[in-house]
């Protein structure tokens, strides 16, 4: 065992220093999600499950998915539906249709393909209120020559147009790995175009899709900026429907439960998945 | 020799073949962007010159006024200005934070166990799973139970605030470059007869600087643009540059000076990201 220098002291003040300034906010919302009180001097008394039953608890006459009425936890409800349905419709979307644009970029020759990243790269660089500016800038547009008003659609929209740079960002370097042949093989053995595509280049993809898929899930989910822009008035996601209620003054405690709910299956996923990696690794060495 | 062309000739026979087969797949992503990306940039060009309203359909003249209001004239003295030196001060602020606390974390990651180094990536990472709002609003009630949520400590909140939001974005990039780095170059420095210090100095650092100015861009350009934190945690008192586009958009008329607001912005953020492209010239430690 090597003894401990004064370096190594003063680098775990840091590593702590770090931590306790990141997950200082999430500790507290631990604690409001588990206090009955609303009162600050109270945080941490008076323990309670109620809030967690209080969003499985439902009165399905005011569920209504065009949230019109705030601070109340049914529509609270209507707003995790919400950010639920459009989640997970843009990270199917956005994964598709970002998966076989990569694969297009990546049959490019290196000029066009360059300009192509270029185009694709901007939505990520550019900061998140310009890029809601400009969307609703062109949902303005279309309500103004279509009639499209803003709302669950226009968001939706959104959401996978910020979340496909991500999916080819992801999924780009994996095609560079494959072998160019496997195409051809397939297409020689007698598949379609599109059965080439779906059988010999997507299953050798896969690492790059999920990373992709979970890319785009994670921005979806926890987007607020480019929602705020793009959502009109009556529809709600997570995000946008706190910051409506903290304009309101008053955040009904359900919020902080759910968000434990979501912090913790997203930590047991992430941390099992490692544990699993790890353990396939140590056994691949052992089989070595 | 020999062998290596054949490779290289070979990749291109593969590339140009496919060529043909499915590079149709990117005409729907060429009209997609265009759509939503290169129409709105020219919508907002067109908003930023002319004093043209959508939702009054006004006629289009074509204007320099809106600049005129932004750069010259009791507005930009009282508000742009004075906005923009606030912006760049908390940005600059943050990120010098950020740096200072978030480099020897990654120095630190890179001398501990694969396995530890991956556990403590993983802590970094998760607090994105937690909505960003409620961060915000949850430090709001954590300067109340300090008692410094009053006005003198406002800038200071918001620089705390935003240092909790983008540490990770700092950590991340210089932890990927250190982690890459050749631990036989220092061990040489060794040999050559450097100190720790001056080893660090020399090698460690410059060879860092990658990751250093890719950390420093997530950190500075986010909390230049953001408004969310500003607006939470000052009650929308304090103004950022964020909060100058953030407001325009309802209104009438809003959009124009929105549009002068998200253009300045824009060169901002393509000054910064041609400083990365400067010192990193593959990319590789941008997200």
């Amino acid at each position: 065992m090597k003894k401990k220098t004064v370096m190594d002291y003063i680098s775990i003040i840091f590593v702590v220093l770090a931590f306790v300034i990141i997950y200082a906010p999430i500790i507290l919302i631990f604690m409001m999600s588990f206090t009955s009180t609303y009162s600050l001097s109270e945080v941490g008394e008076g323990f309670t499950f109620k809030w967690y039953q209080s969003l499985f608890t439902t009165n399905y006459e005011s569920l209504n998915i065009a949230t019109k009425y705030i601070a109340n936890t049914d529509s609270l409800k209507a707003a995790i539906l919400n950010t639920f349905f459009i989640t997970i419709l843009s990270t199917i979307i956005s994964t598709f249709l970002g998966t076989m644009f990569s694969i297009g970029i990546h049959a490019l020759n290196k000029k066009r393909r360059t300009t192509l990243m270029v185009l694709n790269n901007m939505p990520v660089v550019n900061p998140d209120i310009v890029t809601g500016f400009l969307l609703l800038l062109i949902f303005v547009l279309f309500q103004t020559l279509f009639g499209l008003e803003r709302g669950w659609f226009t968001v939706l929209l959104a959401h996978i147009f910020f979340s496909i740079p991500y999916v080819v960002l992801s999924v780009l370097p994996r095609l560079n790995q494959i072998d160019p042949n496997t195409y051809e093989a397939a297409r020689d053995l007698g598949c379609t175009r599109l059965g080439a595509v779906f059988k010999a280049i997507i299953p050798s993809i896969t690492t790059g899709i999920v990373s992709g898929a979970m890319f785009a899930f994670t921005m979806s989910i926890d987007d607020f900026v480019i929602t705020m822009f793009v959502s009109g008035t009556e529809f709600y996601n997570v995000s946008t429907w706190i910051d409506s209620a903290m304009r309101r003054g008053f955040i009904p405690k359900g919020v902080y439960a759910y968000n434990v709910i979501i912090f913790l299956i997203a930590s047991a996923i992430v941390l099992s998945n490692n544990y699993l990696q790890s353990r396939k690794a140590r056994k691949f060495k052992e089989a070595v | 020799m020999n062998d290596s062309s054949a490779q290289v000739l070979n990749k291109n026979v593969g590339r140009t073949k496919k060529l043909k087969s499915t590079t149709s797949f990117v005409i729907p992503y060429i009209v997609w962007m265009a759509l939503f990306l290169v129409v709105p940039m020219g919508v907002l060009v067109f908003l930023a010159i002319t004093t043209y309203d959508f939702s009054a359909n006004s006629e289009v003249h074509f204007t320099l006024s809106n600049w005129d209001y932004v750069f010259n004239s009791s507005y930009a003295v009282n508000v742009f200005w004075p906005c923009v030196l606030r912006s760049f001060y908390v940005s600059f602020i943050v990120t010098v934070i950020c740096l200072l606390i978030g480099y020897p974390v990654a120095f630190f990651m890179t001398k501990i166990k694969p396995k530890y180094r991956a556990l403590i990536m993983i802590f970094l990472s998760l607090p994105l799973w937690c909505n960003q709002v409620l961060r915000i609003v949850s430090w709001r009630t954590i300067f109340e139970i300090l008692g410094t949520n009053y006005n003198e400590y406002y800038l200071l909140n918001i620089i705390i605030a935003m240092v909790s939001m983008y540490m990770p974005f700092m950590i991340l990039p210089i932890f990927t470059v250190l982690e890459k780095l050749d631990y036989r170059i220092i061990e040489a420095s060794y040999d050559l007869g450097c100190s720790k210090l001056q080893s660090f100095l020399k090698v460690t650092l410059p060879l860092s600087l990658g990751g250093i100015v890719s950390g420093v861009i997530m950190t500075f350009l986010p909390s230049l643009t953001s408004f969310e934190v500003s607006d939470a945690i000052s009650y929308n008192t304090v103004l950022l540059l964020g909060n100058l586009i953030h407001a325009r958009f309802h209104g009438t008329g809003g959009y124009n000076i929105g549009s002068v607001f998200s253009i300045i912005t824009i060169v901002f953020t393509v000054v910064g990201f041609i400083l990365v492209l400067k010192v990193d010239k593959e990319g590789e430690t941008l997200i």
